[in-house]
């Protein structure tokens, strides 16, 4: 363990420590201008098979992480409000760490608002994949499905047109870069990645001021927006680097431009749904795309439960798969919502590559325990056999999560 | 022979009934038209408030006796007679604090629904055809709670009643939207101020499934009657939810950028 990692987690367990005392002082909910909210959580999880590598963990790991956030109005239409995430994981030092998801002021004026600081900002439609959604860099060491990222430091000024739709501009630095397990963390990657000391294709490194603008509007039963974004890609392509014994991968971050629309139709009980990119800077340009639809069946089997079925086929046209999950992928799964007390909900998705025929399998469960607590279960299972697909990395690494959450 | 003979019959019969003039067919025109107009008349009063805010607690009964509580905010606009919107943020229970649920109700097509999920900071148009789904596992699916204009129902007058003392009109409607989960439901509205008072809604079976008693009702702007407590009983499973409203404001100065997307991620 390197002394970067060492500061690392002792960093994240202190800050850890001093929230939890912190909270029994904080009147929990308070009716003042100030609120504070978030939650702590505890998590398991079971590895089916040995691990590729002696000292990833052979069964279980555990890692605890909180998540407080804080609002707070001060004056006519000035919010302040932050949410910082600490995670502790017992083997993965890198994924021992400390993030700050928001911490920013709005000011909003009639049609116009202002955000300044850290901000975390979702763009999309579709379930299998988030294409279009480049703000904010992914953070993979907390979940594999995509869902969490790492704050990014913005300006964004958001114009609402009213009937004409929504303009957001934003410009951006301070660029985050993507984050890899450590050689203990499972699913973990069999090479060192050097996240610490990626390579910039911009000579101004991670202060390199990305833009980006986006159009967003409703009318009836449709719903779509057109982006464009120019600065640093969010995805880096990994280059071979280190000496002969020792194979390490530096990650590159090249500048790139990416248009993106995005596009539903919410027809009765169905939603069809569409992305698409247009991207340059990475290779040659390349087009991708996800499809597809949900249907939701209300009162399914005479109870008041409702199941849902999507459907997405995805393309990308690259050929380099050390970027390339979802070159020519169908992705299907059903949710189940059983509408009671305790908000039940099941998942249970495939994601299969037509070509390599690779598959990645999801199951979620998550159910609330009395009123502050929430149960999840996460399975996750990585069928590859085809070495040149991504997913071929995880093949030892299926395991079955639990989660015990506390909200305040 | 026989068959064309009977069938002529039938089209009599049938010519006899919806004749204007007759007394079946003038009843039932008369009670089709008196039931939309004490409905028309109860919608027209609950409208014209402009904007408003309250705060919404609702309290999960179950059979046992066991009470769950959900805090929610609630805002309302009028954009016209004909179109409303409402911002529906959920306060408690506090792993889905932060959820906003925005609605834009039409006189004639189907609402829009936009969810707002924090954790994700998603922004998600959903189906609003789920009208028969529970809201939040409460007694209350989202058609007895979401605003539906009075001409998404076809009316029949059933009689005049009195319900504790008040003389009410009793109306029965038919939801003419896709997905209700009622073949149909009796209003009871009271004659001196054409509030609701009572609905018991009968499932697609036709069976007595739900009782709604509104009550506590109190006026604002001198002319906007609002219930503070609602209490749905569930005839089949024997569980009851109550909601109740506090802090009613209007013309809280609230505008209609207020109920944009941009603004349904904003609440906090």
């Amino acid at each position: 363990m390197s002394d970067r990692t060492l500061g690392r987690r002792s960093l994240a367990t202190a800050l850890l420590i001093a929230a939890i005392w912190l909270l029994d002082f904080v009147p929990l909910r308070a009716q003042s201008a100030v609120e504070f909210f978030g939650h702590v959580g505890a998590e398991v999880r079971t590895f089916f098979a040995d691990p590729l590598a002696p000292q990833q963990p052979r069964l279980q790991s555990f890692a605890l992480k909180f998540q407080p956030g804080l609002s707070l109005a001060l004056g006519d239409g000035v919010a302040f409000s932050a949410i910082a995430f600490v995670g502790l994981d017992a083997s993965d030092s890198q994924r021992s760490h400390v993030d700050a998801r928001e911490a920013r002021v709005r000011v909003d004026h009639g049609p116009i608002a202002v955000t300044l600081g850290i901000n975390t900002v979702f763009w999309g439609v579709t379930e299998s994949r988030h294409l279009v959604d480049i703000i904010n860099q992914t953070d993979y060491l907390e979940d594999l499905d995509a869902d969490e990222k790492f704050g990014q430091l913005m300006a964004l000024f958001t114009y609402d047109m009213g009937s004409l739709g929504l303009v957001d501009f934003f410009v951006m630095s301070w660029f985050r870069p993507q984050l890899y397990p450590s050689s203990e963390g499972r699913p973990g990657v069999p090479v060192s990645v050097r996240d610490d000391s990626p390579v910039y294709e911009s000579s101004l490194g991670r202060w390199n001021p990305d833009v980006a603008l986006r159009w967003s509007h409703s009318v009836a039963e449709f719903d779509w927006a057109v982006s464009y974004f120019h600065g640093t890609a969010r995805e880096p392509e990994l280059m071979p680097g280190g000496t002969a014994g020792q194979a390490v991968l530096f990650p590159r971050y090249n500048l790139t431009n990416q248009v993106g629309l995005e596009i539903q139709w919410t027809r009765g009980d169905w939603l069809w749904k569409a992305e698409s990119i247009l991207r340059e800077g990475q290779g040659p340009l390349f087009v991708a795309t996800t499809v597809g639809f949900e249907h939701t069946t209300v009162g399914v089997f005479g109870t008041a439960s409702d199941l849902g079925l999507l459907l997405e086929h995805n393309y990308d046209g690259r050929d380099n798969l050390t970027l390339n999950f979802y070159d020519n992928d169908l992705f299907g799964a059903l949710r189940l919502s059983l509408n009671d007390v305790q908000g039940s909900e099941f998942l249970a998705g495939v994601l299969f590559d037509v070509e390599s025929k690779a598959t990645f399998g999801n199951f979620e469960a998550s159910r609330r325990l009395g009123e502050r607590f929430a149960l999840q279960l996460t399975g996750r299972l990585f069928l590859a056999s085809d070495e040149t697909d991504p997913l071929y990395w995880f093949r030892s690494d299926d395991y079955l999560q639990a989660t015990l959450e506390y909200h305040f | 022979m026989m068959g064309t003979r009977q069938s002529a019959l039938t089209t009599l019969v049938i010519a006899i009934l919806a004749l204007p003039g007759s007394p079946l067919g003038g009843q039932q025109g008369d009670a089709v038209e008196r039931g939309r107009e004490v409905a028309s008349e109860a919608d027209r009063r609950a409208r014209g408030f402009g904007d408003y805010q309250a705060r919404m607690e609702m309290i999960l009964l179950d059979r046992g006796g066991k009470e769950t509580r959900r805090e929610l905010d609630l805002r309302v606009f009028e954009v016209s007679l004909d179109e409303e919107k409402t911002l529906v943020y959920f306060n408690s229970p506090r792993d889905i604090r932060g959820t906003g649920l925005l609605t834009y109700s039409h006189r004639d097509r189907d609402n829009e629904q936009w969810l707002y999920l924090p954790a994700l900071r998603r922004t998600k148009r959903i189906s609003s055809t789920g009208r028969s789904s529970p809201f939040m596992g409460s007694e209350f699916a989202y058609e007895d709670l979401v605003p539906i204009h009075a001409n998404q129902y076809e009316y029949r007058f059933i009689r005049e009643d009195e319900l504790e003392g008040s003389p009410c009109f009793v109306v029965e409607r038919y939801a003419s939207y896709d997905g209700t989960g009622y073949r149909r439901q009796q209003l009871w509205i009271d004659v001196a101020e054409y509030r609701v008072m009572r609905i018991d809604s009968w499932d697609l079976r036709d069976r007595l499934a739900k009782t709604l008693h509104l009550s506590r009702y109190t006026r604002y702007l001198d002319r906007q009657w609002r219930p503070g407590e609602a209490r749905m009983v569930n005839h089949l499973t024997d569980e009851t939810t109550l909601l109740r409203w506090h802090d009613y404001r209007f013309d809280t100065g609230l505008r209609e950028s207020d109920f944009s997307r941009a603004a349904l991620g904003r609440v906090r």
